[in-house]
């Protein structure tokens, strides 16, 4: 019964992963607007055709309430305090598609426009620069008061949906690697963290056989911590080829990640070299220390000051900016402390292991 | 500081008994600008001058810090484990190694100038460019001595000294670059200043990681 308390945290770590997992299987995309394209654009008149990723345009609507309200759709003007212009009419070809009519007068006071719409379903959904209306002119335009929409809350649908997770544009299916990408990283911290902090301790003066022990936490945690950086370089890779369309850019984020991965190669090479087991705790402990004020230089401060690509860095937001209080949060926490509690499982037994080589090492030896 | 200065000075001195561990230096330096420009066959376009000078000046710093130092052999390092504290040793190591990195640095570009062109550098630019170099160098020097020293420990040599360096220098280099690109596109000193902070950071930062660690490699 004690023991089983001592290794619970093992059985929740498999437990969380587990339910993270059935998390990135099963649970569906919400829905969001692909893109819009301009069909006509004359006379007054402006037609658009709306694909939608995963809406539901076209299903029969159950509640009473929001089967009275028509699915509505607005052009909104660029900006945060933008005032929209209501659609005309609107034709649902699928659950995908839609075509919008508007009537617009010939000059609007500015040049980019987006596009709003509100279902039964799936609540309201908007896309940015739909509309790049020419000429521009910075007035009112004259039938200004037939222009303009007053929205009222009230007579919008909320979404009907169940549980999903947040549509993000050129993103779209692949949200479910957050749950896998990130986490690598962070275990890699944690896991280096653990190595370095057992580099230093294993330099004080005085410790005797106990450095010893110290060396092999440390190499043990650089193992483990290079395999979750190895596996964050191999998720992040496929993710950049769908988001970025290459295996691989030129990016600070993604350079540093290499470089990271090659220093910690360049340790395990070390203590492959060395043979003398306090020289190799002394010369790869030093490295070590070297090695990981490295990882936050190139990690954490660099990519911060220079401009990127990869979300969290170079002035852009990172994914909860989006999402706060989003389906992503119940999966990408537990995601981290499974991860993290895997990954020091994994860093215990490769403590244990390389114990056992080395008691049987000296057996051999006498 | 009486010790430091006299290490300097040993190390100088060595240097000049030994004298064709320099001239190596230098001849690997010319040598490769020089087939650089028998491979180009002219003067490059701006972008390549700049890559190839730090590239040319990174592999010379490697090749200075893999040089074998008297004081690696056994015999010499006890002795002077008796004279000297490692602190005192590593700061000596560290100047004497920035200055040939500076020498080497400052003859690189003589040598980039008369056979690859100035890549349309005005004159008070390439004083720019040359204070860039200086530091770059100071900054690969505070951050191979370390390295040269744990591979020399190691007894593994110069392969040793690339896997561990290597990685670890690419800051610097992406730093440099940048640096060298601003000058060359016509930025000044002061517009392109926080990159040489930046490698004054570097630069400060390693050598005191040498100074705080280094006595755990000498120590036996």
């Amino acid at each position: 019964m004690k023991s089983l308390l001592k290794h619970s945290w093992k059985f929740i770590g498999i437990l969380l992963l587990a339910y993270v997992f059935s998390m990135i299987i099963l649970v569906p995309m919400g829905p969001g607007l692909e893109g819009a394209e301009v069909v006509l654009k004359e006379d007054g008149e402006l037609v658009l055709k709306v694909d939608g990723f995963a809406t539901h345009f076209a299903a029969d609507v159950t509640d009473e309430a929001d089967a009275n309200k028509p699915t509505r759709a607005f052009l909104k003007e660029f900006g945060s305090e933008g005032r929209f212009i209501e659609a005309k009419s609107i034709t649902i070809q699928s659950s995908q598609a839609l075509v919008i009519k508007w009537n617009l007068p010939d000059t609007l006071p500015v040049k980019s426009w987006g596009l709003v719409i509100n279902t039964p379903i799936d609540g309201t959904l908007w896309i940015p620069n739909v509309l790049f209306h020419e000429p521009v002119i910075h007035a009112e335009p004259s039938s200004s008061s037939l222009l303009w929409t007053d929205i009222n809350n009230e007579d919008l649908h909320e979404q009907q949906l169940s549980f999903h997770f947040p549509y993000q544009p050129r993103i779209v299916e692949s949200i479910r690697n957050l749950m896998l990408h990130v986490p690598m990283w962070f275990t890699m911290f944690l896991l280096m963290g653990i190595g370095v902090y057992n580099s230093i301790t294993s330099l004080a003066r005085y410790g005797g056989q106990n450095q010893l022990r110290k060396d092999i936490r440390a190499e043990a945690a650089v193992k483990v911590g290079l395999l979750f950086g190895i596996l964050g370089l191999i998720t992040g890779s496929l993710w950049a080829r769908f988001t970025w369309g290459a295996w691989w850019v030129d990016d600070p984020q993604l350079n540093g990640a290499m470089v990271t991965v090659l220093v910690y190669l360049g340790y395990m090479t070390l203590r492959a070299t060395i043979k003398d087991d306090e020289l190799r705790k002394k010369m790869s402990a030093v490295y070590n220390i070297f090695a990981f004020v490295i990882l936050i230089v190139l990690l954490m401060i660099l990519p911060k000051y220079t401009e990127s690509l990869h979300p969290g860095k170079g002035g852009n937001p990172a994914f909860s900016k989006y999402d706060l209080d989003s389906a992503l949060r119940l999966a990408f926490y537990p995601a981290v402390i499974g991860w993290m509690l895997l990954g020091t499982w994994m860093y215990l037994l490769s403590v244990r292991l390389e114990r056992v080589r080395r008691k049987i090492r000296t057996k051999l030896e006498y | 500081m009486k010790d430091v200065l006299y290490l300097i000075k040993h190390h100088y001195r060595m240097e000049l008994r030994s004298s064709q561990g320099i001239a190596g230096l230098v001849l690997f330096a010319i040598a490769t600008v020089f087939t650089a420009f028998q491979v180009i066959g002219g003067h490059p376009d701006p972008e390549t001058w700049n890559a190839m000078a730090w590239i040319i000046l990174m592999f010379t710093s490697f090749n200075s810090a893999s040089r074998p130092l008297p004081e690696d052999l056994a015999s010499v390092r006890t002795y002077l484990h008796w004279v000297v504290t490692p602190r005192k040793l590593i700061i000596a190591r560290t100047i004497h190694h920035s200055s040939v990195l500076i020498i080497l640095a400052s003859l690189l570009l003589f040598a980039m100038g008369l056979f690859l062109g100035t890549a349309e550098l005005t004159s008070l630019s390439i004083l720019w460019f040359l204070v860039g170099m200086i530091l770059t160098g100071v900054a690969l020097a505070s951050t191979l001595t370390l390295l040269a020293a744990i591979s020399a420990r190691a007894g593994a040599g110069y392969g040793l000294t690339a896997i561990l360096g290597l990685p670890l220098i690419i800051p610097v280099i992406l730093v440099s670059t940048q640096f060298g690109s601003d000058i060359l596109s016509g930025l000044t000193l002061a517009q392109s200043s926080d990159n040489l902070l930046f490698l004054l950071t570097l630069a400060v930062g390693s050598s005191v990681f040498g100074y705080v660690l280094f006595p755990y490699l000498w120590r036996s």
